[in-house]
């Protein structure tokens, strides 16, 4: 009784733990696309990397880049836009491991305006280009 | 029951903050070294609209000469064979040509660093449709640097020796074969003076006879050119294939 009792828990823990819902993503999207909230945001990156909709999850981190973390008045020493940039960082390793051609023109846009990222995310953006598997759809 | 329900709400509190620990583990990396384009980077044709896109958008915007820059550097990893870059680089490199209004003032739109890599890779398709396009660079940009380059790049689009009358009429007619005297200080002039001397050396590497009067118009008026120039268009006249 106790040892299915204990299977079952751990079920339901790993279901929580992994199991991401249609609600987190979007509240995950709603927090990414503020300015600042450094912790918050890292909780919502959890999110992108969990959600078993990858195409969803894409289309959001290309919006993103696009139109959210793309800040012409970039300076390493504002720390709001700093951190933010960090996750910029994890949005392009986020697309990185989807390795599609489609992702090209977001980690064009970082390569080609750099001096509105940290070197990092510039970097990853390089990498991001150079992993892409062009045979892909 | 108490202890499995404990375990359960242990298990649950170690899985969420060691899943997360992983993962943010990699957030901050202050000490990544500074990396520009990776060198095996390999691009297919695919690229060209984006790059196009990104290319039309940075006309006329402040910093838009880095950004040309590195969209001709992108292109250059562009490896198909054959490949349709060659006609967007033309497009590039004629960019201020075809906007092109005859004043005293240079009005540059295209970043002169970003048309010389541009012509030092169209000339690697050695296909000659693009003589023409070089010629019109000699003979009509603005900028000091994409002329030199495209009266330097020209031998290596194959067979030029068709445009050796063309080459010997702006030697003599617009660079400085029949001007007046040579003064340093005039900055124009000075320019013009080294793209008469980037056509000279190009004669010499055809070795078309036909440039002879020329050369020997340059080597018999050395006020009119850089000491340069003038040694340049001796050479030449050695290699000449008689």
């Amino acid at each position: 009784m106790f040892k299915k009792l204990f299977f079952i828990g751990l079920i339901l823990t790993f279901s929580s733990i992994f199991a991401t819902s249609e609600d987190d993503l979007l509240n995950a999207y709603r927090i990414l696309k503020k300015i600042g909230e450094y912790e918050n945001k890292k909780k919502a990156i959890l999110v992108f990397q969990k959600f078993p909709d990858r195409k969803r999850v894409i289309a959001m981190v290309v919006d993103l880049l696009t139109y959210n973390y793309d800040n012409p008045n970039f300076r390493e020493n504002d720390q709001v836009a700093f951190y933010d940039d960090v996750i910029a960082e994890e949005l392009v390793k986020i697309l990185d491991k989807e390795r599609l051609p489609s992702n090209f023109p977001a980690f064009l846009r970082i390569v080609l305006y750099s001096n509105r990222h940290r070197e990092q995310t510039v970097k990853a953006a390089w990498q991001g280009i150079k992993n892409i598997d062009w045979t892909k759809e | 029951m108490k202890r499995a329900i404990f375990i359960t709400i242990l298990t649950f509190l170690m899985g969420s903050i060691f899943s997360q620990e992983n993962v943010l583990g990699s957030f901050l990396s202050p000490n990544v070294p500074i990396e520009a384009i990776p060198k095996d980077l390999a691009l297919p044709d695919n690229v060209l609209p984006f790059l196009k896109k990104e290319f039309n958008d940075s006309i006329g915007k402040k910093a838009s000469f880095d950004v040309q820059f590195k969209i001709v550097l992108l292109i250059t990893k562009i490896t198909n064979v054959p490949s349709k870059k060659y006609d967007f680089l033309e497009e590039i490199i004629t960019w201020d040509v075809r906007s092109y209004i005859k004043t005293e003032q240079k009005n540059i739109i295209v970043s002169p660093d970003a048309r010389v890599l541009a012509i030092n890779e169209l000339v690697k398709s050695k296909d000659n449709k693009y003589i023409e396009t070089l010629v019109n660079i000699i003979e009509r940009d603005t900028s000091l640097h994409p002329r030199i380059a495209a009266a330097k790049a020209l031998p290596l689009l194959g067979d030029v020796k068709g445009i050796v009358p063309k080459l010997v009429d702006l030697l003599r007619n617009q660079y400085g074969a029949s001007r007046a005297k040579f003064k340093e200080e005039d900055t124009r002039r000075f320019e013009d003076d080294r793209v008469a001397q980037a056509i000279i050396e190009t004669l010499g590497d055809i070795g078309d006879p036909r440039a002879f009067p020329v050369l020997l118009q340059t080597v018999m008026n050395p006020d009119r050119h850089r000491d340069e120039t003038v040694k340049a268009a001796w050479e030449a006249m050695k290699k000449l294939k008689w």
